[in-house]
């Protein structure tokens, strides 16, 4: 049988399969139904190439793609793949060029991804060259369409994706409107690889129900605990999701109390130097954690003073590649860049509290390699309709992706 | 000219340094910063371009006992060791009446599968002062030529 037509148990997708964590045949789909398919795929942030010609080089899906400004501003992107032999075009991750020329056979493309030039087309001295039904403009690299929200680069394979506002829907431009309000500067990047599937990565920073458990640094410090109260809220597809955590309201004891059945509340355990876990509020809403999840591969997040964002850049069933980051406001005060930097400890590999997210997907991947009949269980926060949660006792958005993903990759269709 | 009783003790640091991380020795380990000593961990790629994130940042030793105390109590991960092999530091007289201190490192890591693999590459850049007759670190910075980490880097390298 192949797992192409695994069986989805439940409709509301409360079970998921775990062939979907394993299969060599469901990763190459998704490469072509997901990141190929009508969606948007993060690719960068405009920061990272402020002037025509900066480039950098990035993943959608594994496909490598080079982002490129254009001498009229415009965010280009291409995949790095010579139409000529399929040699790879842009060599370093970011730099910044007035064309881009293949060093196999030296064709040469603009900063849009055109050809402009093939040594010897015409041959020498008469003889050789190409032929004279060569066409320059047939030979272009491989296009992505480009559309840019508040300094965020997506693009796209494929022509029915929706325009990108659409896309991102009301409730997640609420959510990046507020952290991407100024211009920003980026502070820094991490990649992290993790010996696992990739989805599993996105349920784990989806997942509200795990944060005030596995992270014993946070409930411990009051930075993510399910007693201080937030939301998961979806957009109308389902698809993506803004997770949000208030800061901690009432005492101390209130949260020592609810955690009275669990040994993640750490009385004994305290700081010597307490900055990391004293994050000022800036934005005035009381909003501590907010997560933006944008599907298939995007994580925007503001964890008090700290902001980044979170590729996802798959490599095979078992592998994928975090990509990090971190930013700051072009307008901060020498003090709150201070805390920008010092709350990063709390994320990334070396992350106090982000580390054991990568943990965590590790410990699933090792356990399901021969488990490919068996399900994963998602009824916390209930069964049936899929819909916003004002609480954060809940696992509701990921039968969201889990929906999405299911008709993405038309199981059971051949 | 480098006196010689000043390299040996700067190879006595980091031999300790390494023998106490390796082994866990915690106190011991700490014990070899001052008080204000600063400690950060960034890849190589960041360094070059200027940039100031990186993947661990202690503005002072009680922001290190911390870090190391959450891996010790808190943080949730793979048991592992880890082993450092270190090269000679190479060793200059800063303006500011410092020690300058380089010295490249290779740390393998073991973990429950029981293999060894290369966890990170690359080298210290610190600066190191007397005191009590010894040398202790001012500040430390672990630049990685390795841009990528392997799953998660709980405990400082």
């Amino acid at each position: 049988m192949s797992a192409l037509s695994i069986d989805w148990p439940s409709t509301d997708f409360s079970r998921v399969p775990y062939a979907v964590f394993v299969d060599p045949e469901i990763y190459a789909r998704e490469q072509e139904r997901i990141f190929k398919g009508p969606y948007w795929c993060y690719l960068a942030l405009e920061a990272e190439i402020p002037k025509p010609g900066d480039y950098v080089v990035v993943y959608v899906g594994d496909a490598p793609v080079v982002v490129a400004r254009g001498r009229d501003g415009k965010v280009n992107a291409f995949v790095n793949r010579c139409a000529h032999r399929g040699s790879t075009v842009v060599r370093a991750l970011q730099g910044h060029a007035d064309d881009f020329t293949c060093v196999y056979h030296h064709w040469r493309y603009d900063l849009e991804g055109h050809l402009l030039s093939v040594p010897f087309q015409r041959g020498i001295a008469g003889q050789g060259g190409m032929p004279p039904s060569f066409d320059r403009k047939c030979h272009n690299l491989p296009i992505l369409r480009v559309e840019t929200y508040r300094g965020l680069a997506f693009g796209t394979f494929h022509a029915d994706a929706p325009p990108l506002t659409a896309y991102l829907g009301p409730k997640m431009i609420e959510g990046i409107d507020r952290i991407f309000r100024k211009p920003i500067e980026i502070l820094g990047y991490q990649r992290q690889r993790m010996p696992s599937n990739w989805k599993l990565y996105w349920e784990n920073i989806n997942d509200p129900y795990h944060a005030g458990l596995l992270h014993q640094m946070a409930t411990t410090f009051g930075l993510t605990r399910i007693t201080q109260g937030g939301a998961v809220i979806l957009d109308e597809h389902k698809r993506h999701i803004r997770n949000y955590y208030y800061y901690e309201k009432g005492a101390r004891e209130v949260a020592a109390a609810a955690y009275a059945q669990t040994k993640v509340f750490h009385d004994n355990l305290k700081l010597e130097d307490t900055s990391i876990v004293s994050p000022i509020d800036e934005f005035g809403d009381g909003i501590l954690l907010d997560m933006i999840a944008i599907f298939p591969c995007l994580f925007i997040q503001q964890r008090g003073n700290g902001l980044l964002t979170r590729q996802i850049r798959p490599k095979s069933p078992d592998e994928f590649e975090l990509y990090w980051t971190y930013f700051a406001y072009a307008d901060d005060t020498p003090e709150l860049r201070q805390r920008r930097l010092q709350q990063a400890n709390m994320s990334g590999p070396g992350g106090l509290v982000a580390m054991e997210d990568g943990e965590s997907g590790v410990l699933v991947q090792r356990a399901i390699k021969r488990q490919m009949e068996h399900h994963s269980v998602l009824e916390m926060g209930g069964v049936g309709p899929i819909e916003d949660h004002h609480h954060l006792c809940t696992e509701v958005s990921l039968r969201g992706f889990w929906l999405n993903y299911h008709a993405a990759m038309q199981f059971g269709a051949g | 000219m480098i006196e010689p009783a000043l390299l040996e003790a700067a190879v006595e640091l980091y031999t300790l340094y390494a023998d106490h991380l390796d082994n866990f020795e915690w106190p011991e380990w700490l014990d070899l910063f001052d008080a204000n000593a600063s400690y950060r961990v960034t890849t190589r790629d960041n360094e070059s371009r200027g940039l100031p994130a990186g993947i661990m940042l202690c503005a002072n030793r009680a922001m290190l006992e911390d870090r190391v105390n959450a891996a010790r109590f808190a943080n949730v991960y793979r048991q592992h060791y880890n082993r450092h092999i270190l090269s000679q530091p190479r060793i200059w007289l800063r303006e500011d009446g410092d020690i300058g201190a380089s010295c490249s490192f290779a740390v393998m890591q073991t973990d429950q599968d029981g293999a060894a693999f290369i966890f990170a590459v690359g080298k210290y850049q610190d600066a190191l002062a007397w005191q009590d007759e010894r040398l202790i670190f001012k500040a430390k910075a672990v630049i990685l030529d390795n841009s990528r980490v392997t799953t998660s880097m709980p405990i400082p390298l």
